[in-house]
């Protein structure tokens, strides 16, 4: 049964109206806030990472295009809530070490830091995007179509089984495979490159 | 069409969330899983581990597929991506090519037909034929680069719209 998203983020403030299709996101964002930060769900900063993806969320809905998917879009936002929040916690802790308050020469330090790829990663980036041609290119024909009528035409679960045919689990278990194909080229490519830059 | 049943995406024999309902939890479609299921997700670290990968997952795969989808020139695969497949020979310029050739050869042709005409005698006719023949081609050759040259032209615009087509279709379908 779909949950409401007030419901779901009971206990923590939820500020702005919630949208359809935010609701049943809670359990995926703290997982993944949880995982960034290597910290159980119940934590008190998984909370306030769940609460500050939340708020993106709600921010940022009104952008995400027709057709596409909000579950990924979510994951990412809370990807990056939780390393900004590893980022805030390195930084005090190094000014717990340093014992100073020297927030104008530090602070500065870090700020200037430029959050856009470098050229590095661009490269990087398009090395991991023709490991994910090839790895469409190689797995099971089911598991492909099923991959991008969910990424790429943007189709539901729902949907998707209708089309091709099939129980839905099944079509959520052959994205979750093709998922994961994906994910051993990627790796893969991040392995070789670690292995270059040596 | 089998119609989906909502306890297919639930608990597996090892009472942790199978493949297909951690799928559908990464993607927020916790309304799709068995109650089952949802309520061991809230208790198991380990379910939760396994959904942020796939969610995780999922947003790599998401931008990578949008990455293919816009800008395929990012994946050159090994030497062929710019290079015209055998079906898509420019097989009209060849052919527009050709008949220029035969037109700018068409002058040299009444010259040795002149020439076997006025042969003699059918004991020399050979060699009056194969020096009609040279004479004719000689005729030929002055004619022959302006032949080859536009015979290389077309070959050349054929080519190029070829390329141009065979990347603007391999852009249609850079995802697939």
């Amino acid at each position: 049964m779909a949950r409401p998203l007030e419901k779901a983020t009971v206990g923590r403030p939820f500020f702005g109206s919630p949208d359809r299709r935010l609701e049943g996101l809670r359990p995926m964002i703290g997982a993944v806030v949880g995982r960034v930060l290597s910290l159980p769900r119940s934590h008190a900063d998984v909370e306030d990472g769940i609460s500050e993806t939340f708020r993106r969320l709600v921010e940022g809905i009104d952008r995400v295009r027709p057709g596409e998917p909000v579950g990924p879009w979510a994951a990412g936002i809370a990807r990056h809530v939780a390393v900004d929040q590893l980022r805030a916690r390195k930084r005090a802790r190094l000014f717990d070490r340093s014992g100073s308050d020297r927030d104008g020469e530090d602070g500065a330090a870090f700020e200037s830091i430029d959050p856009a790829p470098g050229p590095e990663e661009l490269a990087m980036g398009a090395e991991e995007t023709a490991c994910v041609k090839r790895a469409l290119a190689t797995m099971n024909d089911a598991h492909r179509d099923a991959l991008l009528a969910f990424h790429v035409d943007g189709l539901a679960y729902q949907e998707i089984s209708a089309k091709m045919g099939v129980p839905m689990g099944t079509v959520a278990t052959w994205i979750s495979r093709a998922r994961k194909t994906v994910m051993l080229a990627v790796e893969e490519a991040r392995t070789d490159r670690r292995e270059e830059s040596r | 069409m089998s119609t989906p049943r909502k306890d297919e995406a639930g608990l597996e024999s090892t009472g942790h969330l199978s493949e297909g309902a951690l799928a559908l939890a990464a993607d927020g479609r916790l309304d799709l899983v068995s109650s089952d299921a949802a309520s061991h997700l809230e208790a198991c670290e380990d379910c939760a581990t396994r959904l942020a990968d796939q969610a995780l997952a999922s947003d790599v795969v998401q931008r990578n597929l949008e990455a293919l989808a816009s800008a395929p020139e990012l994946v050159k695969e090994e030497g062929s991506a710019s290079r015209p497949s055998l079906g898509r020979v420019p097989r009209g310029a060849i052919a527009v090519a050709l008949v220029c050739v035969a037109l700018a050869s068409l002058p040299a042709i009444p010259a040795l037909l002149r020439g076997l005409a006025q042969a003699p005698g059918s004991g020399r006719v050979l060699v009056l034929a194969l020096a009609s023949a040279t004479r004719a081609a000689a005729l030929f050759v002055s004619r022959q680069d302006v032949a080859i040259a536009s015979a290389a032209f077309f070959v050349l615009i054929g080519t190029v719209i070829a390329v141009r087509a065979s990347r603007a279709e391999e852009k249609k379908h850079a995802v697939v």
